[in-house]
């Protein structure tokens, strides 16, 4: 075969040419990852340490569950210590004023300088993830890749110049940046700031003294509380010890910025979790009811009317409330279980709308051709099928992940749903509305306009993706992302 | 037209029978739980074999149930009744396994090249998918094979790497045909492999077709509606109505000397005077259109069109016209005494409200407008036209018993035309009857 020879022969020509462009390309990519390894290590055996001790047999010393989650534990210390750029310890921002300078913040500044110099790291350094991945697909396309076109190569490029879609990709970026850097934005910690205030104690000029005075963070909540007109602490104003509140702070006197950046991860864990088991459940569905249709098809549609027609609101109360007291009720306070119930009620409205697009391409002779070959059913569902569908899917996702949000702030603004003292953004909705005529009508307003930001990126994403993969489809009649959930 | 097969792998003569199909019928059911209509009748009882290293032709108006036998012999269909033998094995049984191997000694080709390849996967892909189905050799090896087949069907190397987007009608049925072609199988249905192609590109594709057949040794079944190309390609000819086997021959006798009434009609429907039709055959136009397949007639299947029907022995003298009107009323009341079986029409109909259709009598009036019947004849219309209103089952009845011919009730059995083995199902076949060429 001297032709494929030649084939051959260029391929290892490009590559062994290009291997400095690749290695450096490669090297920066590990830079990147080293910078964070210790925040990624301590994510993942604290994760693995939670799910393992919240098993209901961890319980019992001595139990085999009960030494694993000890070892994820003493590994989540270890990698604790590892340092890493983003941390508090690097940037700090919970310094004191002397009465001649700051002490304890990043050399020196004030603890909003401090604090918006951690923000800006932050973001910095998720661009750079952005822009090595986006430099990386460019040169794979250019230069790797033996095909000069392939059909996802239109997609991209309909939708790098769909500006409704970016406006929606960069929205759902700062969302995800914020979910994930949650514990380092913050200008102070949800453990500090809420639920252990009174263990904590924290240094303050006192004015009327003149010097450094202790406090505990419980005390000091109480005195900067933002109640009506006359007592509040404003969006990007310190309060009398000495802490720079970016969003203000809540009735109860926290941090609303960190109440903020915590429920933001809430949020995105609930909605990737409900989203990808429906969408798992919408299109394996979806797949083997377009293949064999018939009574299989019927069968998917009398099961997805049945779901449909179960009030999915009395569903959401009911389970929350019976369930709130076993184990599964607890995991991630309450949100695994409120991540199953969407997804259980949810993936019936995903389904419908993939069950189109999957009858459509099970009619094509190519499904037919790979028959007369013998490929077995799966195969030409994962082959055949799935990558004409896996657009739509990415489309309804983005926009029922929207829904999720929606629905999880809903249920929280009710008193239902994630069980406190964890954040959530629908609580510091209902915290505020008694204010929301006073001067401390940014407790609501801010979080209900973040809310509303966010979805909108959801749904503009989900637009842009769409006329991305199928640039026929009229945005009008398409059927529209499903809104609110509770 | 294809040579005596070189180096064929199965080491076989030209001439042995590679498949034998009989009493082969494929039904399509509605698939509704209850009740539902009765099926559709694709493939309704036909025998047919096929040689070895022979390209058998098979031809037949659109929706007469070629391509489901087609689909029926690689297995995307399966057979109602009726068997498919190969070397002994009935492959209308089997499943699994035995199925997959099957499929490897066959290959199909599709009608239309824009569907048949997945537009999301590379040339090589493409290809590649019945090797790696099959798990054929190494991956290198497939590769390597790709790019044989690649070659064979006329496409180049860097073709691998691109998408069928970027290819024309031409070149994307040439990937279809290496994709039929890389398992190595023995036989390949065509199933309208050019129909779908331009003129100039249609020839191209037919002399590939023949050079693969001359170099593999291949046998096909082309199925075709555009005459001239099965003359072009076929060794034999099959015509096919209402998924019955009208007449089977060799490509140059059926051409020549049609024997069968509807072999006769779908020769003088050729267009222009360079075609293949005999010379000698008027133009005949078809009355009306295929009966439905749900429910085909009870005797010879073109007995609802034929222009050679026998007519009954006390109406012989009765002018075509005449017959002509009276087939064409009696597909009105078949149309009527289906349709009207809902609940809401019998009412309306026993209630007298006429329906959206126009009265009977007025179609009648219409039909037998300057045509003279005998007065037994007219007795028997006037007599149906009365009951049509009300039961068209009845007039149907009534009209069926007064002019049935033999060709009505009876199946006509194959009956052996000339010494090379072409046969021909028609009941002016029996020596009683004028034989078809003569009406």
């Amino acid at each position: 075969m001297s032709d494929a020879m030649s084939r051959r022969e260029r391929v290892v020509g490009l590559t062994s040419n290009l291997d400095t462009t690749l290695s450096a390309w490669f090297a920066v990519g590990v830079v990147l990852f080293l910078l964070q390894a210790g925040a990624v290590g301590t994510f993942f055996t604290g994760l693995i340490a939670d799910f393992v001790g919240i098993l209901p047999t961890a319980d019992a010393s001595g139990s085999l569950l009960a030494s694993v989650t000890e070892l994820f534990e003493s590994l989540q210390r270890q990698s604790r210590s590892v340092p890493t750029l983003l941390s508090r310890d690097v940037v700090p921002n919970g310094g004191y004023w002397n009465g001649e300078e700051w002490v304890g913040t990043f050399l020196g500044l004030s603890p909003a300088v401090s604090w918006a110099i951690r923000v800006g790291l932050v973001y910095l350094y998720s661009l750079t993830w952005v822009a090595w991945a986006v430099f990386g697909y460019r040169y794979y396309r250019r230069e790797i890749r033996v095909a000069d076109w392939t059909p996802r190569d239109d997609m991209i490029d309909r939708f790098l110049s769909h500006k409704w879609g970016l406006f929606g990709a960069a929205i759902v970026f700062f969302f995800v940046v914020m979910a994930v850097f949650a514990p380092t934005l913050g200008p102070t910690t949800v453990e500090q700031n809420m639920r252990n205030s009174y263990a904590f104690e924290i240094s303050y000029w006192n004015d009327q003294t003149q010097t450094v005075e202790q406090i505990l963070v419980g005390e000091a909540n109480l005195n900067s509380q933002s109640r009506g007109d006359l007592s509040r602490v404003m969006p990007m104003t310190y309060d009398e010890y000495g802490r720079f509140h970016p969003f203000g702070t809540m009735p109860n006197g926290r941090d609303l910025f960190t109440f903020i950046a915590a429920g933001s991860r809430i949020s995105l864990v609930i909605g990737l979790l409900s989203v990808g088991v429906s969408a798992l459940l919408a299109v394996s569905l979806a797949l083997v009811a377009a293949y064999y249709k018939g009574r299989v098809d019927l069968g998917t549609v009398l099961i997805s009317d049945g779901v449909m027609a179960m009030p999915q609101l009395l569903l959401l109360i009911l389970l929350t409330t019976v369930l709130s007291e076993s184990w599964v009720g607890n995991v991630y306070s309450g949100g695994f279980v409120l991540a199953l119930i969407f997804a259980f009620t949810g993936w019936t409205y995903m389904w419908r709308s993939i069950r189109g697009p999957a009858l459509q391409v099970s009619e094509r002779a190519w499904i037919d051709a790979a028959r007369s070959f013998g490929q077995r059913p799966r195969t030409i569902m994962r082959k055949h099928m799935l990558p004409y569908i896996i657009g739509y899917v990415l489309v309804y996702g983005s926009m029922t992940l929207g829904g999720a949000i929606i629905a999880i702030s809903g249920l929280s603004f009710l008193g239902l749903g994630i069980a406190p003292p964890t954040p959530e953004w629908g609580r510091a909705i209902n915290l505020g509305q008694d204010y929301v005529d006073t001067g401390s009508w940014h407790i609501s307003l801010i979080p209900g306009a973040l809310i509303t930001l966010v979805v909108t990126g959801f749904n503009a994403l989900g637009d842009g993706i769409r006329d991305a993969v199928d640039p026929q489809s009229d945005s009008e009649s398409a059927a529209a992302g499903r809104g609110g959930g509770a | 037209m294809s040579s005596p097969t070189q180096g064929a792998d199965t080491g076989s003569e030209r001439g042995d029978t590679l498949l034998e199909i009989r009493d082969l019928k494929t039904y399509y059911t509605d698939g509704s739980l209850i009740g539902g209509e009765p099926p559709v009748r694709a493939v309704d009882g036909i025998s047919l074999e096929i040689a070895r290293g022979e390209t058998l032709g098979l031809v037949g108006e659109s929706g007469c149930g070629k391509s489901t036998l087609g689909r029926t012999l690689v297995g995307l269909e399966s057979a109602t009744d009726g068997t498919i033998a190969v070397d002994g094995t009935d492959i209308t049984e089997l499943s699994g396994s035995g199925l997959r191997e099957w499929q490897q000694r066959i290959g199909m080709v599709f009608q239309d090249p824009q569907e048949s390849l997945n537009d999301r996967q590379t040339i090589g892909e493409v290809i590649n998918g019945p090797l790696e189905t099959h798990d054929w050799k190494t991956p290198a090896k497939r590769e390597e094979r790709v790019f044989t087949l690649l070659d064979q069907v006329g496409l180049r190397e860097e073709h691998f790497y691109r998408y069928p987007h970027q290819f024309s009608g031409g070149q994307r049925q040439r990937i279809g045909i290496a994709r039929a072609l890389a398992l190595e199988p023995e036989f390949l249905i065509l199933d309208e492999p050019v129909s779908a192609l331009d003129v100039s590109v249609q020839a191209r594709v037919i002399n590939l077709l023949e050079q693969l057949q001359e170099e593999l040794g291949l046998t096909y079944l082309f199925i075709a509606h555009d005459l001239s190309v099965i003359r072009h390609i076929a060794d034999r000819v099959a015509v096919m109505y209402l998924g019955n086997l009208m007449e089977v021959g060799p490509t140059e006798r059926v051409f020549d000397s049609p024997a069968n009434p509807y072999t006769r009609s779908l020769l003088s429907a050729i267009p222009g005077s360079s075609t293949p039709a005999p010379d000698n055959l008027e133009r005949i136009t078809l009355r009306g259109t295929p009966p439905n397949p749900r429910h085909p007639p009870a005797g010879c299947p073109f007995a609802t069109r034929c222009p050679g029907k026998i007519k009954p022995a006390e109406y012989e003298g009765l002018s075509d016209e005449a017959f002509d009107a009276i087939e064409a009323f009696r597909d009105v009341l078949r149309d009527r005494s289906r349709r009207e079986t809902g609940l809401s029409s019998q009412l309306k109909r026993r209630l007298g409200i006429r329906g959206d259709g126009r009265s009977v009598e007025a179609i009648v009036g219409e039909l037998f407008k300057n045509i003279d019947l005998s007065p037994k004849a007219q007795d028997v219309l006037d007599q149906a036209t009365e009951a049509a209103e009300l039961d068209p089952e009845e007039a149907l009845a009534t009209v069926n018993e007064e002019f049935n011919s033999v060709c009505d009730r009876e199946s006509p059995a194959e009956h052996e035309v000339d010494e090379t083995g072409r046969r021909s199902r028609c009941i002016r076949h029996r020596a009683e009857h004028a034989s078809p060429g003569d009406t």
